[in-house]
């Protein structure tokens, strides 16, 4: 089974996307390619929807997952300026393929793949938003990030990176139906409790019910993905940290497999072990941060205070061996940047136990409590197809019932050698995924306690120049060490030419990175595949004909984090 | 009447009140001294959270470093109802409008804590999205660096409120706003900053002084048959 | 060569079947082709037959080798796969190349740059880094490929595995000595050891810091540093100063592990082309006293562009950060200046600094205004005054600056002429000997091609005594510094003049209208040679400032005779199309190096040659 950072076994350019592609759309193919194992096909841009179709329907291919959808701009590197890319996942056959086409600059218009994959609708608007491609056929072609006074696409190469444009007054109206006269507007967000600060919803109510409503992101646009075309791959660390910031070791890790996939390297072994135990340890975190503020939302106090007591014991964790409690930057492409404390087993240990008690305590506080009960069953149920279509992963997804999760089928940093379960759902409402977040706190405490008992000695980091700093006193003791770090720091890693997508399990789901080297010390794209981005996109349909109190229970369990979300 | 003043709404805004500092009397001096002790101890927060500096946030109100002990914990979401905000996390240019109202709807007197490198400047966001600091647009009265600040630095933070009501100082305008819409990166113009040290340094010059900055270095004589041998 | 003829007849007398014929004393030929070539013979010219054919035998009581004879394994020299051209295999790619041709060149063309010191494109071969070790087939030792020209069929291997161990250990033998100097070293961000170090040595250090020799430490040289110890003895500093500038200043004195290199004495350095020695030095012993310490050379972005001191036109890479020039660098151009380029133009970039820039429009009566509407003043009085009107244009502009001028004064029918100071008299005098040029304008022979010089400039000057001239445009401030013109300028009702720096002449105009400086805009210069090279934008003009072509075109614009382009590429298509030796010219076909226009002047052999 291939796993997220090696290469499957199967040529891909025999793969059966690649053969069933050829042999629907023959010359219209316009190459195939498996850099690193990623099966890559490029389409003509009059075969795009025909190509997703039969990528997704196809009995063989059944590539039911939307993942991502992206636009690139090679300026004048390539004849055709821009590109569009589509990343797609088969949970039945486990194979990921990408699919993608080129547009002129003249005139970069591409068919919607709405009708094929709903998740396909926000990113749409997204390569609008920052490129200028449009989409022919697209419900609502409108700027989704960046505000409505923002004039240009600024993710184009040409683009200067901090050219700002002000916003005078908030966009008043979200709603595209003129709603009944009868009925009220409400405005929600962002700045509203339940919001977290940057979400806004304007809804229309009928009573008590939500008769129609419209969503609006954009309120942490922080330009990541600019910020990584001109920050060295060390760099972009920090920046990964914020992406979502209560589990942020996670996507440290994330981006550094991505990386080195991309470089065709591997961190030591320790640091994998490492790596895994203090994700897993994020992934209770930000599981606890999720039910915490769910609860708090809905008026309960108490698990609150108790999930950020238990927060605090794994902060103090991380502080021992970075420094950091919050935003961590501890890995370093290659593996980590120093070596966990002496006394790092023991700690585990002795938190192992105190999460497991705190879990215990929210247990029995929360799961048969009636009101707990009677405002999270059957409220805020998502089909599986629906799911799919959407593109949400992690918890949510398991709770609908589709039982994919990255570590057991793309197995990664050794996830192989440990024994755990995998939570599913059944009805896909609040309930199941407070379940399911419950029990895979519970199950990442058996994967913690595994690989303390496996944890192998060696070092932290790999031992190749290119990629890791030389040790601080052969930096000031011999020039050859002091040239590598200077080279290192003011070029840092210069990845071959190529493109990589590099995905995990974060605590949402599927993260991923799909990075474009052009051979220089910047990678030329980076795209965050987010999973709170397609999970988020479900919520008006979710909503619709709820009450407003079912609205900001369901928000809450979705674990939508805004440094993810807008990037 | 002093006493009577506090009906006609005169001593409710510490900035209109001389206190100690000007010619109230004994009455009025104690009143003022009892009222801004009453403020300073029981500040009702408005989180105006939005990134990952919201988290630190939320753990200085749990617990661990429960901020009840200063009397803060009453959140209040509406910024009518509350007299500090506290602006956790990065403030992008689409929410620059919605903070500035948030902030105008609060009612004097009201204090602004920018909690955080991405409120007080950006922080290593320096792009076409993100407002270069909340003082573009909103008056603040403490920053707090750190990415995000510890607890404890936010609780310091609390207390340097505290000490500007316990003084009446109060910030009243957005103390970057020369810099709206100001360039995150890509040309950060230094010519006029440069101007300025060069005219520094032949001022400097006139009066005989070196330049800002500059160790004097000695310069050893060069030999050239004194080289020794490791 | 009759070894050569020899050795090409041999094969055929040979016979099919290499066991059975066994010349006596003679060694299979499987092992024949073991034995390296016997010793002698100079490495650097191969003969064009058969690679690895050793000359003669040396005698002795080794049984004649029969590498006399070719082994027969060998095929029989090739006769070359395209005649005047030598065909040669490096890393597996085919490459054709002139004969002559050396390995490391035959390299570069291909896009593959074999790790070197001591070579130097511009300059004679040394051959003394050994850093360009090769290995090619059927030469047992690693050759260098500085010196070692390429010949038909060689199979070249630059990242064998014996090739990569030397690049290895030579960078090692280098590093030996270095100091630990890096964070102090301008030179880091273009340092030819760090950079090899990390594609070719990326090995242990060896050395402790007491066992290192040590030498002199920034010894000021004038417009020169040098430190003795980051020297790797390339002696590329003392092949520039013996072969392009003739002053000889460097040697090294001492041997062995304490060989370093100085100037007698400690001299500083006083010829006009200092700046070339931190250029060509690949370490940090030789660093620019200008440049020193004031910025990392990672920061700074490069924009290709022309110096603009003198008629030569050398190419130079203007590196900038953040809207202020650092420095200038010259850009290789084997047509104008090789690799080189002297003080003055180096200067150049301080004239950029914003301090002394004219940044706003301005009237002599009422102080700064806005650029349009200084422009509305002008064309209001050039509408007025028709045919009554003299322009003098500046060899500082651009080509596209002198068009758009010439456009103007066409629409109005007024006068136009340049040669203020008669600066075409001098364009081709060389002044030095190497590369500054007496004219030191750029453009003059761009005034000359688009015909400026017709009206000549006395009777511009007589038509301003006699008040015939009722408004004088200016593209630059020289005619106001003429003694000789004061007079008829004081007669003249209105000048005005696009000015760059903030000069005292500038009083005399009614009108000065902010001018952006080369480094600012886009566009053409042309060379003494009638080569038309590009300049590209690097900083933005201060304030207003504004290209010389954009406020002609606004003036046309309001004299209701618009110039029909909207930027600087299409002010210089209207020119190409209406000259007739420009013909087919434009910003792509120009290049990173520019085009020779037919007829250039002198024959322009750049130094170094």
């Amino acid at each position: 089974m291939a796993s997220a950072t090696e290469a499957p076994p199967v040529a891909g350019l025999d793969s059966p996307a690649a053969r069933l592609l050829r042999e629907q759309l023959g010359d219209r193919v316009k190459g195939v390619d498996d850099f690193r194992g990623d099966l890559a096909i490029t389409v003509a841009r009059e075969a795009w929807v025909e190509a997703a179709t039969l990528l997704r329907n196809h009995p063989d291919l059944d590539f039911k997952l939307f993942l991502d959808l992206c636009g690139v701009d090679y300026l004048e590197e390539r004849e055709d300026r821009y590109e569009t890319v589509l990343h797609a996942y088969s949970v039945s056959k486990k194979h990921h393929v990408r699919l993608k086409t080129t547009l002129p600059e003249r005139d970069p218009r591409l068919d919607t793949l709405t009708a094929v994959y709903k998740g396909a609708n926000w990113f749409e608007r997204e390569a609008w938003d920052l490129y200028g491609i449009k989409f022919d056929g697209h419900p609502n072609l409108t700027r989704i990030l960046t505000h409505d006074a923002f004039v240009g696409h600024p993710m184009r190469k040409d683009y200067p990176v901090g050219k700002r444009h002000v916003l005078k007054s908030a966009k008043e109206w979200l709603l595209t139906r003129t709603p009944d006269p009868e009925h009220t507007v409400v405005n929600i967000g962002p700045s509203h409790p339940a919001m977290h600060g940057t979400f806004r919803v304007q809804a229309v109510l009928d009573g008590e019910t939500i008769a129609d409503c419209e969503a609006e992101i954009g309120y942490m646009h922080r330009n990541f993905e600019k910020m990584a075309e001109v920050r060295t791959y060390w760099q972009i660390i920090p920046y990964t940290d914020r992406l979502n910031y209560c589990s942020s070791f996670m996507n440290g890790h994330g981006w550094t497999l991505a990386v080195e996939k991309l470089l065709g390297i591997s961190s030591p072994p320790r640091a994998h072990a490492v790596m895994v135990i203090l994700s897993e340890f994020s992934r209770i975190m930000d599981h606890f941060v999720c039910i915490g503020t769910n609860i708090v939302d809905l008026g309960a106090i108490t698990p609150f205070f108790y999930l950020f007591r238990v927060r605090e014991e794994i902060y103090e964790l991380l502080e021992a061996c970075c420094g950091a409690r919050l935003t961590v930057s501890y890995v370093r492409i290659g593996g980590l940047a120093n070596d966990v404390p002496a006394d790092f087993t023991d700690r585990c240990r002795a938190l192992i136990k105190s999460v497991a008690k705190y879990t215990d305590e929210c247990d029995r506080l929360l799961t048969r409590n009636a009101i707990f009960a009677n405002r999270f069953k059957d409220v805020g149920a998502l089909s599986a197809d629906d799911a799919l279509s959407y593109g949400w992963v992690g918890p949510c997804l398991r709770g609908s019932g589709v039982a994919y999760d990255i570590r057991k089928d793309h197995p990664y940093s050794g996830y192989e050698q440990y024994d755990f379960d995998v939570p599913v759902g059944t009805v896909g409402d609040c309930y199941d995924r407070y379940l399911v977040r419950l029990e895979e706190i519970r199950q990442s405490l058996r994967i913690i306690e595994q690989a303390l008992a496996k944890l192998p000695d060696g070092p932290v980091i790999v031992d190749d120049k290119r990629v890791a700093l030389p040790p601080k006193e052969e930096v000031y003791s011999n020039i050859e060490a002091l040239m590598n770090h200077f080279k290192l720091v003011y070029e840092g890693i210069l990845a071959p030419p190529g493109e990589v997508y590099g995905y995990t399990e974060a605590a949402n789901g599927e993260l991923g990175y799909y990075i474009v080297s052009d051979g220089k010390k910047y990678p030329w794209r980076v795209k965050v595949r987010p999973p709170c981005f397609n999970i988020y996109q479900a919520f008006p349909q979710m909503i619709k004909g709820g009450s407003l109190a079912d609205a900001v229970a369901i928000i809450g369990g979705l674990n939508i984090i805004a440094g993810e979300l807008d990037r | 009447m002093a006493l009577l003043d506090i009906f006609r709404g005169k001593l409710l805004d510490p900035t209109l009140y001389p206190g100690v500092h000007a010619r109230g009397d004994v009455i009025t001096t104690t009143v003022d001294a009892v009222v801004k002790w009453g403020r300073k101890s029981s500040i009702w927060p408005m989180p105006f959270g939005t990134a990952c500096c919201a988290i630190e946030f939320m753990a200085m109100t749990a617990s661990h470093y429960d901020i009840a002990r200063f009397g803060a914990e009453v959140l209040r979401f509406s910024p009518r109802q509350a007299d500090l905000m506290f602006v956790a996390g990065t403030i992008v240019d689409k929410e620059g409008p919605i903070l500035r109202t948030i902030y105008d709807q609060m009612p004097e007197p009201k204090w602004v804590i920018s909690m955080g490198v991405c409120a007080s400047s950006g922080g290593f966001y320096r792009s076409y999205h993100v407002m270069q600091g909340i003082d573009e647009i909103v008056p603040v009265d403490v920053y707090v660096p750190g990415c995000p600040p510890a607890p404890e630095s936010l609780i310091a933070a609390v207390m340097k409120i505290q000490e500007r009501i316990k003084n009446g100082e109060q910030a009243k305008r957005p103390q970057g706003e020369h810099r709206v819409g100001a360039p995150g990166d890509g040309f950060i113009d230094r010519r006029a900053r440069r101007a300025a040290w060069a005219k520094d340094d032949t001022d400097r010059a006139q009066q005989g002084l070196p330049p800002r900055g500059v160790l004097q270095l000695r310069v050893l004589p060069t030999e050239p048959d004194h080289e020794h041998h490791g | 060569m009759s070894d050569e003829k020899k050795a090409g007849e041999a094969p055929k007398a040979a016979p099919a079947d290499p066991t059975k014929a066994t010349p006596p004393g003679a060694q299979p030929p499987a092992k024949a082709a073991e034995i390296p070539p016997a010793g002698g013979g100079p490495p650097v010219q191969q003969p064009a037959g058969a690679p690895g054919s050793a000359p003669k035998s040396q005698g002795g009581a080794v049984p004649e080798p029969p590498a006399a004879k070719p082994p027969a394994a060998a095929p029989p020299a090739p006769a070359p796969a395209k005649p005047g051209v030598v065909t040669a295999t490096i890393d597996g790619k085919t490459v054709e190349v002139a004969p002559g041709t050396t390995v490391i060149q035959a390299a570069l063309q291909m896009g593959k740059e074999i790790p070197h010191f001591c070579w130097h494109p511009d300059l004679p071969v040394d051959g003394n880094c050994r850093m360009c070790l090769v290995e090619i087939e059927k030469m047992g030792k690693l050759q260098i490929a500085c010196n070692t020209q390429l010949t038909e069929g060689m199979v070249v291997h630059t990242e064998s595995e014996k090739a990569a161990q030397a690049h290895r250990t030579t960078l090692e033998f280098l590093l030996v000595n270095h100091p630990i100097d890096c964070p102090v070293c301008d030179q880091a961000g273009e340092c030819y050891l760090q950079d090899q170090y990390m594609e070719h040595g990326l090995h242990d250090s060896k050395i402790e810091p007491e066992e290192k020799v040590r030498k002199r430490k920034v010894v000021d040289l004038g417009p020169i540093m040098l430190d003795a110890e980051r020297c790797v003895l390339c002696s590329r500093c003392i092949r520039f100063e013996r072969f392009v500038t003739g002053t000889d200043s460097f040697e090294f004195k001492n041997r062995g592990d304490h060989t370093q290199i100085a100037t007698f004495e400690d001299r500083p350095i006083t010829h006009n082309y200092a700046g070339n020695l931190a250029d060509v030095c690949p370490v940090g012993a030789l660093l620019s006293h200008d440049f020193r310490f004031k910025m990392r050379v990672w920061f700074l972005e490069s924009a290709d562009s022309v110096c603009p001191g003198c008629s030569t036109g050398c190419n130079v890479f203007v590196d900038h950060r953040d809207g202020e020039v650092h420095r200038l660098r010259p850009r290789r151009n084997v047509e104008v200046n090789k690799s080189w380029m002297c003080d003055v133009g180096r200067k150049e970039y301080k004239e950029i600094a914003i301090d002394r820039r004219v940044g706003a429009a301005r009237k002599r009566d009422g102080g700064a205004v806005p650029l349009s509407q200084a422009l509305d003043e002008v064309a209001t009085r050039l509408a007025a005054a028709r045919a009554a009107t003299a322009f003098v244009a500046s060899p500082q502009s651009t080509n596209e600056d002198l068009y758009a001028f010439r456009a103007l004064a066409d629409s109005l029918g007024g006068m136009i002429d340049f040669r203020v100071g008669s600066p075409e008299r001098n364009l081709r005098t060389l002044e030095d000997g190497i590369l500054l040029r007496a004219d030191r304008n750029p453009n003059t022979q761009g005034c000359l091609d688009l015909g400026l010089g017709r009206s000549g400039l006395d009777a511009i000057l007589a038509g301003c005594s006699s008040g015939k001239v009722q408004a004088l445009i200016l593209q630059g401030p020289e005619l106001l510094r003429l003694p000789e013109a004061a007079a008829a300028l004081s007669s003249v009702p209105f000048i005005a003049v696009m000015a760059t720096h903030e000069v005292p002449e500038l009083e005399r105009a009614q009108v000065v209208l902010p001018a952006a400086m080369w480094a600012e805009v886009e566009g053409t210069f042309t060379n003494y040679q009638r080569r038309v090279q590009r300049i590209r934008r690097a900083v933005p003009a201060p304030g207003d400032a504004a290209p010389r072509w954009e406020m002609a075109a606004g003036l046309l614009e309001r004299l209701h005779a618009p110039l029909g382009a909207a930027s600087a590429r299409e002010v210089f298509a209207l020119l190409a199309q209406s000259l007739k030796d420009h013909a087919g010219l434009n910003y792509k076909a120009l290049g990173a190096t520019g085009r020779a226009l037919p007829g250039n002047g002198a024959s322009a052999a750049a130094p170094g040659a």
